[in-house]
């Protein structure tokens, strides 16, 4: 039956008029997508004056409410998650369950925020409908009724606050949202201009660190303090921030470079180099409090979605004293504490580790095996 | 492929990729500007992935894959789905008196079909998946899929003719 409709369908889209592929366009929005995960810098000479650039905007901090705003305070040794499914085991030994896939975990010192919706991915299906949750130490949850859509939150493990842009009057002006994660709590609005073009989220994407937050805008990243609303222009170009510990990996596609930048001062306190023909062999990823660098081998999928990764050394090395060491990490399957140790997971267990010397505590959990794990720590936006 | 292709690998794999993607996309969507933004997507999203794929044949899959998951994306929208849920077809052509040469060709006819009930006749006529995988990425029971895999086909048949689609070739 259906041979004769197949046939035809074949035959006529065989000959359909299609326009030339248009690979530069292609090309070029590779290229955003891939700086989309990969801080790309195209200029950072010298990297010296990362911040105090152009002054854009100054604005008084609007507090919808009379709120007392919490100091940065330590967040606690054993504050880990790892999540499969809708299940979320806590370094505390709680273990939780939401209504839901979990997407991705965010660190804050009252808590874990959990991200989850209807995939466990943040660019799956459903977007729009995630949840954010907040589980506190002892295992209860906060349902902070609020829905993010299609952008990418910041959060610093030190407060207990959650950061994004929301779209103002027009694509040119944005609001820095500052909610509290105990209650939902709008407690900042800084206004901030810009325009974003360069990626694909709903709005800017959004880091936390400290008093500052992070911004990229077309052509810059803004850091924008949000206890005084100060907003200042920084030398290092777009991409999506993913500061820890103050430090940004930044990098230079053209030139075959990686730094790792403290945003403050300006400091590199690291530079990678490779064959920029070649392109870079191993992925960076700043441990959570932003003293340690791993260089991790890149993941290989196949055409089913397993991933895994060719090779499983990864080199962690201590960047205050240039230290590394080499050890095996499976894909998808470690991450980092709250307070920067290694988080791995071996199916029975977490273990939290001395990066330096991978002396591990081990936690037993119960991994059913279903989906994929989300282990803290770790950047899934996408 | 553990790297990312150089621009002129990357260029080559688009050019090979995009006139079998663009089809099915068209196929699906039954519009050129739309099939054009469906194709580049999930291009785009392939080169992000390019160091992930293990080998160049899978990088073909993969866009493959990626296009129609975009695709799911917009059938998901609630416009795809009220028009599955009823897909009323346009007033057929007079039946008598009409010059054969100036039916309809079946992608016009195609066209001329409801957005979910054309999505249905590509993806399981076109693209050859099983009811079930249809129904997944349309976003839709088995039933309904199986429902316009049976009333789309009649539906072109009224459009197009005996001549080009006999009755008899509308049943297994």
């Amino acid at each position: 039956m259906t041979d004769r409709l197949s046939t035809l369908l074949h035959d006529e889209a065989h000959d359909l008029a299609i326009p030339d592929a248009p690979t530069g366009a292609i090309l070029t929005a590779g290229r955003r997508r891939v700086r989309r995960r990969r801080t790309a810098v195209v200029s950072i000479a010298a990297a010296a004056v990362i911040t105090g650039g152009a002054l854009v905007h100054v604005a008084g901090a609007r507090a919808r409410t009379p709120v007392v705003l919490d100091p940065a305070t330590a967040p606690a040794a054993t504050d880990w998650a790892v999540a499969q499914g809708s299940v979320v085991h806590l370094g505390t030994g709680a273990t939780v369950k939401v209504p839901g896939q979990v997407k991705s975990m965010y660190y804050t010192s009252a808590g874990t925020l959990l991200r989850f919706g209807a995939s466990p991915y943040t660019d799956g299906p459903h977007t729009s409908g995630s949840s954010y949750w907040l589980a506190r130490p002892d295992g209860t949850l906060t349902d902070l009724r609020f829905s993010l859509n299609d952008r990418v939150p910041g959060s610093d493990p030190s407060l207990p606050y959650l950061a994004y842009a929301d779209k103002g009057a027009d694509d040119e002006h944005w609001m820095l949202v500052i909610r509290d994660v105990r209650d939902g709590s709008t407690v900042r609005e800084i206004p901030f201009r810009g325009t974003s073009t360069w990626n694909g989220w709903a709005a800017p994407p959004v880091s936390l660190s400290g008093d500052h937050a992070y911004i990229g805008v077309d052509g810059t990243l803004l850091d924008v303090r949000w206890r005084t609303g100060r907003v200042e222009e920084t030398t290092v170009p777009e991409h999506m921030p993913e500061t820890r510990g103050g430090r940004e990996i930044v990098s230079n596609d053209a030139q075959g470079r990686i730094q790792v930048v403290d945003l403050a001062s300006g400091a590199v306190l690291k530079t990678i180099t490779y064959d920029p023909s070649v392109g870079v062999e191993r992925y960076p990823q700043l441990s959570t409090d932003g003293t340690h660098l791993a260089l991790l081998p890149y993941a290989m999928c196949t055409d089913d979605g397993s991933c895994s990764y060719e090779g499983r050394s990864a080199r962690i090395i201590d960047l205050a004293t240039g230290a590394s060491r080499t050890t095996s990490l499976e894909y998808g399957a470690f991450g980092w504490t709250a307070t920067g140790r290694l988080l791995v997971v071996d199916g029975a267990s977490v273990k939290s580790c001395d990066p330096d010397t991978m002396a591990c505590t081990s936690t037993p959990v119960t991994l059913d095996g279903t989906g994929p794990i989300r282990v803290s720590g770790n950047n899934n936006e996408s | 492929m553990t790297r990312r292709p150089t621009d002129e690998q990357f260029d080559a794999f688009v050019t090979d990729a995009w006139r079998p993607l663009y089809r099915t996309a068209y196929l699906l969507l039954g519009e050129h500007t739309a099939a054009e933004d469906l194709t580049q997507a999930a291009l785009t999203k392939t080169y992000a992935a390019w160091p992930r794929i293990r080998e160049t044949a899978a990088a073909h899959g993969y866009a493959r894959t990626t296009l129609l998951n975009e695709a799911r994306t917009l059938f998901r929208k609630a416009s795809w789905r009220r028009e599955l849920a009823s897909g009323d077809l346009p007033e057929p052509p007079p039946a008598d008196g009409v010059d054969p040469s100036d039916r309809p060709t079946v992608l016009a006819a195609l066209r001329e079909l409801p957005a979910g009930q054309r999505a249905v006749i590509a993806l399981r006529f076109y693209e050859d998946l099983n009811v079930e995988q249809t129904a997944a990425l349309l976003d839709c029971s088995a039933g309904t899929v199986k429902s316009q895999t049976s009333a789309g086909p009649t539906k072109l048949r009224r459009l197009l003719g005996d001549a080009i689609l006999p009755e008899g070739a509308l049943h297994d």
